[in-house]
């Protein structure tokens, strides 16, 4: 299984791979997307860092086991409020 | 935007995996970031500064004290609750022991390990946070670990490029002989261009610096690599 990165996408949001790891591992809350061009399964997790930065966390499952983690930004109001909630 | 719909149980499987993976590297990269305020962080380096110690290292040596104060609860959080009392009472009656040998060794044997460790610690810390690419490979090329700064390089994570061989990687002027031995020859002697080859199939012009070391008696050469796409474009 592999993983790969939008590095562009995470530089343009000052997102590092560091950060990315710990949203997916610190329990996040996780949503359904539309799925990609290519029918791919797409899931938006959003949970914070260790350093307590909230993000969002986008990630695309592609065939034989591949991920690729295509978004990462700090989390909109949106999904901000829907963390709050889970509390 | 988020959709509403009935998630199968493949998929589920599969974020699960992705949560564990995240966890597995967040476990071997060994770094934690935590956020303290002001009169905290303060107090740290001024207890840092007056110990002679990096702030990082100290934090490291009371974390290591305060889970080894936890150790009853890590070693019987997984296990049966008939094992506890074999564990904790092996533990707990050592200084009952009066064996003052084997407290003194035992005492030894832990600071030796902590102190290591905070040794291991300051080099990753090095490691990780310098701008150039650094990769460790061994005698037939194969990539062992690498920082940060060569991931950005080429654009690739940790984990996909260990066990990858370098010469996959960097492009070489001198085609008649393998790069890594190559490699080899110029240890410690200078500095060498080459170019390499990026996620996009991009190739940076790069400089890079070799030197070879050994652990246990496996030869292993340390690579420095430095972007030079700046430098090529003002030449």
């Amino acid at each position: 299984m592999a993983t790969t990165c939008d590095w562009q996408n995470l530089e343009k949001h000052g997102v590092t791979t560091d950060e990315v790891d710990e949203v997916l591992f610190n329990d996040p809350l996780d949503f359904d997307l539309e799925p990609s061009k290519d029918g791919n399964d797409r899931i938006l997790f959003i949970g914070f860092t260790y350093a307590g930065r909230l993000l969002e966390v986008g990630v695309e499952y592609l065939h034989e086991e591949d991920e690729h983690i295509f978004h990462g930004m700090d989390a909109t109001k949106h999904y901000r409020n829907a963390f709050e909630k889970r509390k | 935007m988020a959709i509403s719909r009935k998630r199968s149980e493949a998929l589920q499987k599969r974020i699960e995996k992705t949560k564990s993976d995240a966890r597995d590297r967040v476990i071997k990269r060994g770094i934690m970031h935590f956020r303290a305020d002001e009169d905290m962080m303060s107090e740290l380096l001024q207890v840092a500064q007056y110990k002679k110690l990096p702030a990082g290292s100290m934090v490291r040596s009371w974390v290591s004290e305060r889970l080894s104060q936890e150790h009853d609860y890590l070693v019987t959080a997984d296990r049966p609750m008939q094992d506890e009392p074999v564990l904790t009472a092996s533990l707990k009656t050592i200084p009952e022991w009066h064996n003052m040998e084997e407290a003194v060794l035992s005492k030894a044997k832990k600071l030796a390990e902590e102190l290591l460790a905070l040794a291991e610690e300051q080099i990753k810390l090095i490691l990780e946070n310098m701008g150039a690419g650094v990769v460790v490979i061994d005698a037939s090329g194969l990539i062992q670990s690498v920082n940060s700064g060569f991931e950005r390089l080429v654009q690739q994570r940790a984990d996909r490029l260990s066990g990858t061989n370098i010469e996959n990687l960097i492009i070489s002027e001198i085609s008649d002989r393998s790069l890594s031995v190559r490699l080899r020859e110029c240890c410690n002697g200078g500095i060498f261009s080459a170019q390499i080859r990026s996620t996009n199939n991009e190739l940076v012009p790069i400089e890079l610096t070799a030197t070879a070391f050994q652990i246990g008696t496996a030869e292993q050469i340390m690579l420095c690599i430095l972007d030079a796409s700046l430098a090529h474009a003002v030449l």
